[in-house]
Parts: C-alpha cells; structure tokens; sequence
C-alpha cells in the first residue's frame, strides 16, 4: 500500500482513535497528543506494515501501547486508593440482601443481540462507558478494548489480580445497570 | 465470580460452586448473560 494510502486510511480512523484514547484517559488534549503520536508512530512504521491485518487493527495496536505509556507517565504509580475511592462496593452490597440474594434481581433483557445492531444501542453504550469513574473505565477498557490480559494490566497499574476482578466486577455491574435503565427498561426500544 | 470468570479461570472448587449455582438461580443465570453481553458489545465496539 502507498504511503498517501495509508495516510489516507490513517486520517479515516482519527475519530475512532481518539474516541478509545478519550474513554481511557479522559482527558481530550491529552488523547489528541496520543493519536497524534500514534499516526506518526504508524507513519515511521508503514514499510513494516505487512497487510495481514486491517489498518484499524494495526492502528489500535499501536494505540494500545501509547496509551499505556501515557498512563504510566500520568500517575507514576496509580494509587489504589484512587481506585477504591471511586467505586464504592457499598453501592453493590446494597443489591444483595443479608443472605446474599439479589434484593433487585436483573431484568429479563429478552434477546438483547437484535440490539448490537443499533446505531443508538452503541451510543447509549458510550454513554454509560463515560459515566464509568475515570479509573474504572481505564481499567475496563485495556480489558475489553484493548484487549490486554488481566496480568498485563496488573502489571502496568501495579495492582493485584483480586484488585482488577473487582474493578471489573463494579464496571460491569455499573454498565450493566446503566444499560438496563437507559435501553432496556425503556420502551419501545427495550427488547420486543 | 461470574464476572470474576470472565477475566481468567476459577479454581476448580469455584468453578464448580458457581455451576451448581447457576442450575438454580434465575438472577444470576441472567446476570451471567447480561455479562456476557457486554463482552459482545465491547468486542462490537472495537470494530
């Protein structure tokens, strides 16, 4: 491929980059900084580009290791006490009743795949990744974005493996009642 | 532990409880869905 291709292609999926670079550092000058150093990373590194896979593929690999450098130049040791400070577990204590049943069990989403392929699903979805605390959503996101291992990021935010299942659990208990809220309780739009 | 699952293999001994588990418990086999698909939508929103 060309380099005025790939430029091309690069400047096509500028939006899509510093839309996870934002989720992740919620900071959008600090994101832009990051595509940018990404597109140029990616730029220097074209000729080694093989085409095996996408160019959106390859961009967010490149992505994915910029931003964990700019987390690890943000907060030279992430805190865990940011961490815990910012998810209160008492908030999800309080869906479970003394015996450990679900006071307010999840609501029966029905066939919620019809879903993924709404164009307002998937913005709902953004929204509630943004209500998502900083920290948490950080987290969240190097799992289910960029897809790094549960090791890989302990290692990075020098926490431990019981810190991270947790931190996933309150994301996914947060979006999950977020999207019930805002998607599924909501009819017409909810599953029907 | 269902969400716990998700980011990497339960001892066996969990593993099991939370089997057992989910025979019976409606809110919790929902929730294992609800879960998952969020895995979905997040694997969506990556492309």
């Amino acid at each position: 491929m060309s380099t005025p291709d790939l430029t091309a292609q690069f400047e096509a999926h500028r939006r899509y980059l510093f839309r996870i670079a934002r989720l992740q550092l919620r900071d959008d000058d600090l994101a832009e900084d990051v595509v940018q150093d990404t597109l140029v990373a990616a730029l220097q590194g074209a000729a080694r580009f093989s085409g095996k896979s996408s160019v959106k593929t390859w961009l967010t690999g490149i992505l994915k290791h910029k931003i964990v450098d700019a987390i690890r130049h943000k907060t030279s040791r992430p805190a865990l006490a940011s961490l815990n400070d910012e998810c209160h577990i008492d908030d999800f204590d309080a869906l479970f009743d003394e015996t450990g049943q679900w006071d307010n069990p999840p609501a029966d989403w029905g066939s919620p795949d019809a879903a993924l392929e709404r164009r307002e699903f998937l913005e709902v979805m953004e929204k509630c990744l943004e209500q998502l605390p900083p920290n948490t959503a950080r987290v969240f996101m190097m799992r289910e974005v960029m897809e790094l291992e549960s090791g890989e990021i302990c290692k990075e935010l020098a926490i431990t493996s019981t810190n991270l299942w947790v931190i996933m659990y309150r994301a996914r208990m947060s979006l999950r009642a977020c999207l019930e809220q805002n998607w599924f309780a909501t009819s017409p739009r909810g599953p029907s | 532990m269902i969400s716990r699952k998700l980011d990497g293999p339960l001892p066996f001994g969990r593993a099991l409880l939370l089997r057992l588990h989910l025979m019976w418990c409606l809110a919790c086999q929902r929730f294992e869905k609800q879960a998952k698909f969020l895995h979905e939508v997040m694997r969506k929103y990556r492309k």
